[in-house]
């Protein structure tokens, strides 16, 4: 069943949808008679009254079974996100970029290009609304806020914490402003409007602000940034018995992993339409963003030494050398999705011809001209979930596989070995590889291998794949030492260690 | 299901297939040039009045100049001290890389940049690529060959363009004094009247200025852009007395006891300075022109990404200590987002700001209109070509009205500006603002150097060049250079460090550059005199 076919539908039930009394109508047929109120944001401080530490009433009521309320210690203590905005006005490189950009630290509410996503800009724009509430409150509302992720809460606040909830369908838990984040496209697309961009939403983080010291944005395999985030929930499969629990499962159902690898290929999918969009929507606003944009042009094909031969100063397959080429990375890892192979490289021709044309492409047409291939992307996602779900309908009493099989594992990690012949050879293609190449391992049942093992530290070290841990901010020479390991970074090197994977695994 | 093809349609496709796959022979880039080198050759000279063929120079080769008795002698001749040294080719072929410049369109870098710019694949030009593939090699042949629009109808063509930049490059098409030149009749004419035969008069030294400059700068016709440096191609920083110094002479040194040739380096650099600057103005200013054309070829890029400051990108992203240039320039007051290539501008630039404030106006106007090109240039990452081409013209008149050129192709010495008034002048671009401005990017910082090189040199009696302050030269040099690896090619001054503070007395590298030019420009400034 494909989910996106289904959406005018929801959309059209949820505008009819009115002055929701409560979970009957929810559950029920919904009466036209008015329309939902404007879903508003209000800020961490009600969230954290339940979701900091579980009551004795809690317990004894078996919600703990369905989650453990201790969300919000969690993200405070153990997540980075939660300390998003003292990064920006307590670090060194926040306050200078402050100095830089001319913005005052008293008036950093205000300034939607940081708190779009290192804040919540919504609540932060009513602050006066919290004017008295004392400074370890304020803290809590600071950085990516509950809301940030799951949405506008004045809406749905008081009704989630019934169990009742847990029967509403999470199409019309959206429209209620609650975001359906097992949804893996809706996941991927919050996550990605900061790790990438969404100008829509105001996200997006310009080549003046990397200038003035914003730490270049990493590539991102969503799975391994998932991996090393402090979790603050349970899978489906991992939650304890609870109320309600089988209806919950089926309509919740359609989300479950389908294996590893599909998750990884599905999650580039969606991380390369959603690069194309910021392109398109950056060129469309042209009266908010000056044509080119540097910040969605790949950083070390201009951002490197005078060295030649290096892999930063190469020139790509079908590319006049010396053009400046939006990020590569996004490309890597969709090259594994066999099913749109052919009809991406075909979609993608008239962006390569606009980007060969001149320098930084031609800004009048780019927009006509990345259209084919969001066009195909979105093609290849839909099929993906089509998919899944013809699996999950054939498999309707199983269990879904939570990890995959010892073959798949084995055959998508050759598949991913093979892609360094074939991908541009770039620090961050190759991180793409080797997250999916850890993920893979990591969560399938293959036996230890030291071989492998070792090999995965070494990529580590190499492309420094691991997070620094903890809520600790990130220093300067958190920031110098990436940049090290961007100009130290050896192909050859890189290469052998694949080639020592593939070798273990195949011997 | 689909409509069946017509068998007529069907057959087209076999026999085009057929003909696709038959095995024709590609012609190597070598092939195609010689076949192609005569036809753009012959287009060339055809476009002359051929009845008139006589008075048309044309080349007619290096080999004609290599008799042992004329300029191929293996040794120079020492009996004679008033005539020419007669080893003058043996040295061009021995020693000069001229003399490589068309082998190095095949050497292994040449390859790969054809290949890198898509034009061969395995150093074959693929079917439908050999119309781009001849346009870029016209460009390449310009200053890699024996220029071909001199060429003539001899049949020799190939081997004549193949001597590289030879003989005729620089001296002049000899068809029309090669068998005379050597006669009193001959070396009795005056140098209009040689030059109206076909010969150069190098030995002045605007014109081998020149000479020089339209390839090493470049023109419209002949130009290093930034895809071509991206494929592989070293870029173009020309400095003339520099590079005057590291070719092999073939020519006998002047004595110095003239106070012009007691400062020739002086002279090598000024009238360098003047001529690269016009030259890559005019280029600058054809690129904006040839971008407004609809169908963008190879040579049709805009923007013109070797017009801007190669570390202005080409930097690690590093934080600290970093050696590329400031973002904001007090001078130039306003913020850039892609500084300029003021290479060949910085310099006379400086200049006219001094001297537009001590009151000479066209030198004033040459100085507000580069200001204004460079604000055209930086204020976007696309300029407006329209507008830039118009501002290149205005500088242009600007320094043409300011260092009068026209008198320097007659004048041996500039007017105005003698040793002693440049170094005056170097001395007062390099106080205050104006030093700061320089040892903001390793351009400004490297013209400097070399001027003072220059400066720094005088001929003594015997015609051998003597350098004061070349302590600190070489200290300065060091600073400037970039780090040398063995193993591959490396062209940033990761050396050039240090966050520009002036007031901070932190040993950085930029601190110790400045120190180091203050020192020499002292020592080449006459002692004042202590009468208070």
């Amino acid at each position: 069943m494909n989910i996106k076919r289904l959406f005018p539908f929801i959309v059209f039930t949820g505008l009819l949808l009115v002055g929701i009394n409560g979970f009957v109508s929810l559950i029920a047929q919904p009466k036209a008679t008015a329309t939902v109120a404007a879903v508003r944001y209000q800020g961490n401080s009600r969230c954290y009254r339940c979701h900091e530490k579980p009551s004795d009433f809690d317990i004894n009521t078996g919600v703990t079974n369905f989650l453990e309320l201790t969300e919000a210690k969690d993200w405070t203590s153990k997540d980075k996100h939660g300390s998003a905005l003292i990064n920006v006005t307590e670090t060194p490189i926040g306050k200078q970029m402050l100095t830089r950009l001319k913005i005052k630290a008293s008036e950093i509410e205000h300034q939607a290009q940081c708190t779009s996503c290192h804040s919540n800009q919504h609540w932060v724009e009513k602050h006066d609304d919290y004017a008295g509430l004392p400074d370890n409150i304020i803290g809590r509302e600071s950085g990516v806020t509950c809301e940030s992720c799951h949405g506008p809460s004045t809406q749905w606040d008081l009704k989630h914490s019934d169990s009742q909830w847990r029967l509403v369908d999470p199409a019309i838990k959206a429209q209620h402003g609650m975001t359906d984040l097992r949804d893996p496209v809706v996941r991927a697309e919050t996550c990605f409007s900061c790790h990438i961009g969404n100008a829509e939403q105001g996200k997006v983080v310009t080549h003046e602000m990397y200038a003035a010291g914003h730490p270049p944005l990493p590539s991102v395999e969503l799975d391994a940034f998932i991996d090393q985030m402090p979790a603050h929930w349970n899978s489906t499969n991992t939650k304890q018995d609870f109320t309600h629990r089988e209806r919950y499962l089926e309509l919740n159902r359609y989300v479950q992993d389908s294996g590893k690898i599909d998750q990884i290929v599905l999650n580039a999918l969606v991380a390369y339409r959603t690069s194309l969009q910021l392109i398109v929507s950056i060129s469309d606003k042209a009266n908010e963003y000056a044509w080119p944009e540097l910040g969605v042009y790949d950083c070390y094909g201009c951002h490197h030494e005078l060295k030649s031969p290096s892999w930063r100063a190469q020139t790509l397959p079908g590319v006049v050398p010396g053009r400046p080429q939006f990020h590569l990375w996004p490309t890597t890892l969709i090259a594994l999705d066999d099913a749109s192979n052919t009809q991406l490289q075909t979609a993608g021709s008239q962006l390569r011809d606009n980007l060969n044309k001149q320098p930084f492409g031609n800004a009048k047409s780019i927009s006509n001209d990345i259209a084919p291939l969001i066009a195909a992307l979105t093609t290849a996602i839909d099929n993906k979930l089509a998919a899944r779900a013809m699996a999950l309908a054939n498999n309707i009493d199983s269990k879904p596989p939570m990890s995959s099989s010892k073959t798949d594992a084995k055959l998508a990690i050759t598949a991913l070995c093979r892609l360094t012949t074939t991908q541009p050879d770039s620090f961050e293609s190759a991180r793409q590889i080797a997250w999916a190449i850890q993920s893979v391992y990591r969560s399938s049942q293959l036996p230890d291998n030291t071989a492998v093992t070792s090999a995965l530290e070494q990529l580590s070290k190499q492309l420094m794949l691991e997070f620094p841990a903890g809520p600790a901010l990130p220093t300067s020479t958190n920031q110098k030492s990436s940049q090290i390991a961007v100009s130290q970074y050896d192909p050859a090197k890189f290469q052998k260690i694949i080639a020592d994977i593939n070798s273990a695994l195949n011997p | 299901m689909p409509r069946p093809l017509p068998q007529l349609v069907i057959f087209a496709i076999i026999v085009g297939v057929a003909v696709a796959l038959f095995p024709t022979t590609h012609p190597t880039p070598v092939q195609l040039t010689q076949r192609n080198l005569t036809s753009v050759a012959t287009n060339t000279v055809s476009s002359v009045d051929d009845t008139n063929s006589t008075s048309v120079a044309h080349s007619v080769g290096a080999r004609t100049c290599a008799s042992s008795t004329c300029h191929g002698s293996p040794r120079p001749d020492t009996q004679h001290a008033n005539m020419i040294r007669r080893d003058e080719y043996t040295i061009w072929l021995e020693q000069d890389p001229h003399a490589r410049a068309y082998t190095d369109l095949n050497s292994p870098l040449g390859e790969q940049i054809f290949a890198q710019l898509g034009l061969t694949k395995n150093g074959k030009v693929s079917r439908g690529n050999k119309a781009r593939y001849q346009s870029a090699y016209n460009n390449c042949l310009q200053c890699h060959a024996t220029t071909i629009e001199s060429l003539g109808k001899t049949g020799d063509l190939e081997t004549i363009a193949t001597e590289g930049i030879s003989c005729e490059s620089c001296h002049g098409a000899a068809s029309n004094w090669r068998t005379t030149h050597y006669t009193t009749d001959f070396t009795a004419l005056s140098t209009e009247e040689k030059a109206k035969q076909g010969m150069t008069n190098v030995g002045n030294v605007w014109q081998r200025t020149n000479a020089c400059v339209k390839c090493h700068v470049g023109s419209a016709t002949a130009e290093v852009n930034h895809d071509l440096i991206a494929a592989g191609h070293p870029v173009l920083k020309f400095e003339m007395s520099a590079y005057s110094a590291q070719m092999p002479k073939h020519w006998k040194t002047p004595r110095g006891a003239s106070p012009t040739q007691k400062h020739h380096e002086t002279r090598l650099w000024f009238m360098g300075q003047i001529s690269s600057l016009i030259a890559s103005l005019e280029q600058l200013q054809a690129r904006a022109n040839k971008s407004s054309k609809p169908n963008s070829q190879l040579h049709q890029v805009w923007p013109e990404l070797s017009e801007s400051n190669c570390y202005a990108c080409h930097h690690d992203l590093d934080q600290s200590d970093t050696w590329r240039p400031s973002s904001t320039d007090p001078l130039a007051g306003h913020n850039h987002l892609l500084a300029i290539n003021d290479w060949y501008a910085s310099t006379l630039a400086a200049i006219a700001r001094v001297e537009g404030k001590a009151g000479n106006k066209t030198a004033q106007r040459f100085a507000e209109n580069w200001q204004l090109l460079t604000v055209s240039m930086e204020k976007t990452l696309s300029p407006d070509p329209g507008e830039v081409s118009a501002r290149c013209g205005a500088a242009l008149s600007a320094l043409n009205d300011w260092l009068t050129p026209s008198s320097l192709r007659t004048n041996l010495l500039h007017s105005e500006y003698d040793h002693q008034s440049l170094v005056n002048l170097t001395s007062a671009v390099m106080q205050d603002d104006n030093l700061n401005h320089i040892l903001q990017n390793w351009d400004r910082a490297t013209q400097t150097y070399l001027a003072l090189y220059a400066l720094s040199c005088t001929q003594d009696a015997e015609g051998n060049i003597v350098v004061s302050a070349s302590k600190s030269l070489k200290t300065t040099r060091d600073l400037l250079a970039f780090p040398h690896h063995t193993d591959y090619r490396f062209a940033s001054p990761t050396n050039f460090k240090g966050v520009l503070k002036p007031t901070e007395a932190s040993a950085n590298n930029r601190t110790a550059i400045r120190t180091e030019l203050l020192k020499i420009i002292n020592q080449l400034k006459p002692p004042v005199s202590s009468d208070k």
